[in-house]
C-alpha cells in the first residue's frame, strides 16, 4: 500500500516534470524567435530632447553617463556662442564667471578671425543640457545630448527615461551606439 | 529647419574634425555573463545535490554575490528579466537580445532538473541576504502563510504594470542595488537597509516574500527530477533538522489521520476545488473593476490630468512634460483616443492579473486541505533554497562535523 504511494506520487510528479520541460523549452523556442543577437542600449533622441536638465540629476550615476556632443559639422563656430558665454555677458572675457557651462566643460580655441572651435571635455561634462538649450536657441543646434556608453551602467530600466518629459530616450540596438544629428 | 548662421569659410587650412565620440568597450561582458550563469549554475547543483557541503555552496554564494552583484552591478538579472520576457510578448516592436533571454530561460530549466540551485548559489540578492541571517526567528504558520501569498500578487502586478507600458517595477523595486552600486538616493538606501535589517531575525525576506522570480522557480522546483535532501541516509525523525532551518522550511512527517478525519479533509478538498473558479473569476472581475484606479499611473494619463488641472489654473506653472505636449502637433483628440485605447487594454489586462491572484489564494486554500503523506523530515521543495544548513545538522549524514557552522 505505502510503496503504492509512494510511485504515484512520482508518476505524477514525472508527468508534471515532463510538461514542465515541454513548457519551458517551447517558451524558449516562442523568445529565441523573438530574440536579437546584439544588446539593447539607451539612446536620447536629439530631436525629441527639450533639455528640462533631469538627464543630469536622473541618472543612477553620481555623474550623469549623459553628456554633450558636439557636431562640428553643423557648428557655426561663432565668436559670440551662447552656448559658451551666459547671456549678458559681451565683453567676451572667457573668465569662469562668463561662462554658461557650470562645469567649464567647454574648451575654446581661436582657429582664425572671427571662428572659434568648441570642444566638450567628457570627464567634465555632466549632462545638464544648458549649452544645448542656448544652441538650440540662437545657434545651429550643433551641441545636443546623448548617452556615453562608456560610462552607462545600462540599467534595465533606465531612471532618467523614467522621467523624461518629452519621451526622447528610446532603446536602440548596441551596433549603433549613437544618435546623431543629420547636418543640414 | 535651417542654419541659423552660415557655415564659416575657413582661410586657413583648418580641418573641419569629426565629432568627438567614445564608443562603449564591447558587449562581450553580456556573453560572459550567461557563461558564467551556467557554470554557476552547474556548480550549485553539484554542491547541493553530489558534494553535500555548507561551506561551498556558500563560498559560490559569495562569489556570485561579488560578480554579479558588485562586479557587474546588477543589471541584467533573472528577476529583472520577467519584465522584458514580458514587453517581447506584449510589444511587438521590442526584440528581446539573446542573453536576455538566456538568462530568463536557464535557471527555470536547471530547476526542473535540480531544485532552487539558483537561490543557493548564484542569485546575488539570495547572497546577501544569505550574508545577514544571524538570529533567525520563526513566522508563526498562519503569519507566513497569508505573506507567502505575496510574491503571486506581486509578480501579477509587474508583469500587469510591464505588459501595460507603465514601467519596470522590479528594478523600481529592488532592495539591493543601491549597495551593489554602492550609489543612488538616501531613500533608496532606507528601503534596502530594512530589508537587510529584517533579514537579520527573518531569514531572506525578499527571497520569501516579495520575489516573483521565485514563484516561477518553485513551481519548477515543485516536480524537479533531483532535490535537495536532508540526509542521503534513513532518516530517523530526531528533529534536529528542523531548528537548523531559518525559513521554516522543513516538513514534519505527517500524523497518522483517523478515518473521520480523513473523511474531513476530504470534504473540505472537495469543497476548495468547487471553489477555486468561482474565486477565480471574482477576484478577476474585483481586480477589473480596479483597473481604472491603477491606470492613472500609466504616464500618459497623468499627462492628460496635468494639462486639464493646468488649463483651470491657469496661474499655476506649467510643467515640462505638459510644455512638450503643447508644443508637439499631438491634438487633445489624438492623446484622449490613445488614453482611452490604453484604459481599455489596462481592464483587459487587468481581468488576467486578478484571475492570476485568485487562482493563487484558491490553489493555496486548497493546500491546506491537503495532507502530503510522508513519514520522515524532508524539505518542501517549492520554498527550499537549498542552502545546505540543516546538512550538518543531521546525526546520520556521514559529513557531520561536530561544531554546526554559524553562517
Amino acid at each position: 500500500m505505502k510503496k503504492d504511494l509512494v510511485s504515484r506520487r512520482n508518476f505524477i510528479k514525472k508527468c508534471l516534470n515532463t510538461a514542465g520541460t515541454g513548457t519551458v523549452l517551447g517558451l524558449s523556442y516562442a523568445l529565441i524567435k523573438k530574440s536579437i543577437a546584439s544588446e539593447y542600449i539607451w539612446q536620447i533622441d536629439p530631436y525629441k530632447c527639450v533639455q528640462c536638465g533631469r538627464c543630469s540629476t536622473d541618472c543612477v550615476l553620481s555623474q550623469s553617463a549623459v553628456k554633450c556632443v558636439h557636431s562640428f559639422d553643423m557648428c557655426g563656430y561663432c565668436k559670440l556662442c551662447y552656448g559658451y558665454f551666459k547671456p549678458g555677458f559681451y565683453e567676451m572675457e572667457t573668465g569662469a564667471e562668463n561662462q554658461l557651462c557650470p562645469t567649464g566643460a567647454i574648451k575654446r580655441k581661436f582657429i582664425e578671425n572671427p571662428f572659434y572651435e568648441y570642444t566638450i571635455d567628457y570627464d567634465l561634462c555632466i549632462g545638464c543640457g544648458k549649452c544645448v538649450k542656448a544652441c538650440s536657441m540662437f545657434g545651429n543646434r550643433s551641441l545636443y545630448l546623448q548617452v556615453s556608453h562608456k560610462y552607462c551602467l545600462n540599467c534595465n530600466e533606465c531612471s532618467i527615461m523614467k522621467n523624461c518629459p518629452s519621451n526622447a530616450y528610446k532603446r536602440i540596438r548596441s551596433e549603433k551606439a549613437f544618435l546623431l544629428k543629420v547636418p543640414l | 529647419m535651417i542654419n541659423r548662421i552660415p557655415r564659416p569659410e575657413f582661410l586657413s587650412d583648418y580641418k573641419i574634425p569629426e565629432t568627438i565620440l567614445e564608443y562603449p568597450s564591447s558587449y562581450i561582458f553580456e556573453y560572459a555573463d550567461v557563461a558564467v550563469l551556467i557554470c554557476a549554475l552547474l556548480l550549485a547543483s553539484y554542491l547541493t545535490l553530489k558534494k553535500r557541503s555548507r561551506k561551498y555552496i556558500f563560498s559560490l554564494s559569495l562569489f556570485s554575490l561579488l560578480y554579479f552583484g558588485f562586479f557587474r552591478e546588477g543589471c541584467i538579472c533573472p528577476v529583472g528579466s520577467i519584465q522584458n520576457v514580458t514587453i517581447a510578448f506584449s510589444h511587438l516592436d521590442y526584440k528581446i537580445p539573446v542573453t536576455v533571454a538566456l538568462f530568463f530561460m536557464i535557471p527555470l530549466l536547471f530547476s526542473l532538473y535540480t531544485g532552487r540551485t539558483f537561490c543557493s548559489g548564484v542569485c546575488p540578492f539570495g547572497a546577501i541576504q544569505d550574508l545577514v541571517i544571524l538570529k533567525p526567528y520563526k513566522i508563526p504558520y498562519p503569519v507566513a502563510g497569508l505573506l507567502s501569498v505575496l510574491p503571486y500578487v506581486y509578480l501579477a502586478f509587474v508583469v500587469y504594470f510591464a505588459a501595460l507600458g507603465v514601467g519596470f517595477y522590479i528594478c523600481r523595486l529592488d532592495p539591493f542595488i543601491p549597495f551593489f552600486r554602492m550609489n543612488g538616493t538616501f531613500n533608496d538606501f532606507i528601503y534596502g537597509s530594512c530589508f537587510i535589517l529584517v533579514g537579520i531575525f527573518i531569514a531572506r525576506p525578499y527571497c520569501r516574500f516579495m520575489c516573483p522570480y521565485g514563484v516561477l522557480l518553485g513551481i519548477f522546483s515543485r516536480v524537479s527530477k533531483n532535490n535537495v535532501k536532508i540526509t542521503t541516509d534513513t532518516c530517523t525523525n530526531c528533529g534536529l533538522c528542523e531548528d537548523a532551518c531559518p525559513s521554516s522550511n522543513i516538513m514534519l512527517p505527517s500524523p497518522e489521520n483517523t478515518k473521520e478525519q480523513n473523511f474531513r479533509q476530504r470534504k473540505k478538498f472537495g469543497l476548495y476545488l468547487i471553489l477555486i473558479p468561482f474565486i477565480t473569476v471574482m477576484s478577476g472581475f474585483i481586480f477589473q473593476s480596479l483597473s481604472q484606479n491603477f491606470s492613472s499611473i500609466h504616464p500618459m494619463i497623468k499627462l492628460e490630468k496635468q494639462i486639464e488641472f493646468e488649463d483651470k489654473n491657469s496661474l499655476i506653472k506649467k510643467t515640462d512634460e505638459s510644455m512638450t505636449f503643447r508644443n508637439s502637433k499631438i491634438t487633445m483628440e489624438q492623446l484622449k483616443a490613445e488614453i482611452k485605447e490604453i484604459v481599455s487594454k489596462f481592464r483587459i489586462y487587468g481581468f488576467y492579473a486578478g484571475a492570476f491572484i485568485g487562482l493563487t489564494i484558491g490553489l493555496k486554500l486548497l493546500g491546506l486541505s491537503l495532507v502530503r503523506r510522508n513519514d520522515e523530515y524532508c524539505p518542501d521543495h517549492q520554498d527550499c533554497f537549498s542552502c545546505g544548513r540543516c546538512f550538518s545538522y543531521c546525526p546520520k549524514d556521514k559529513t557531520t562535523v561536530q561544531k554546526p557552522y554559524l553562517l
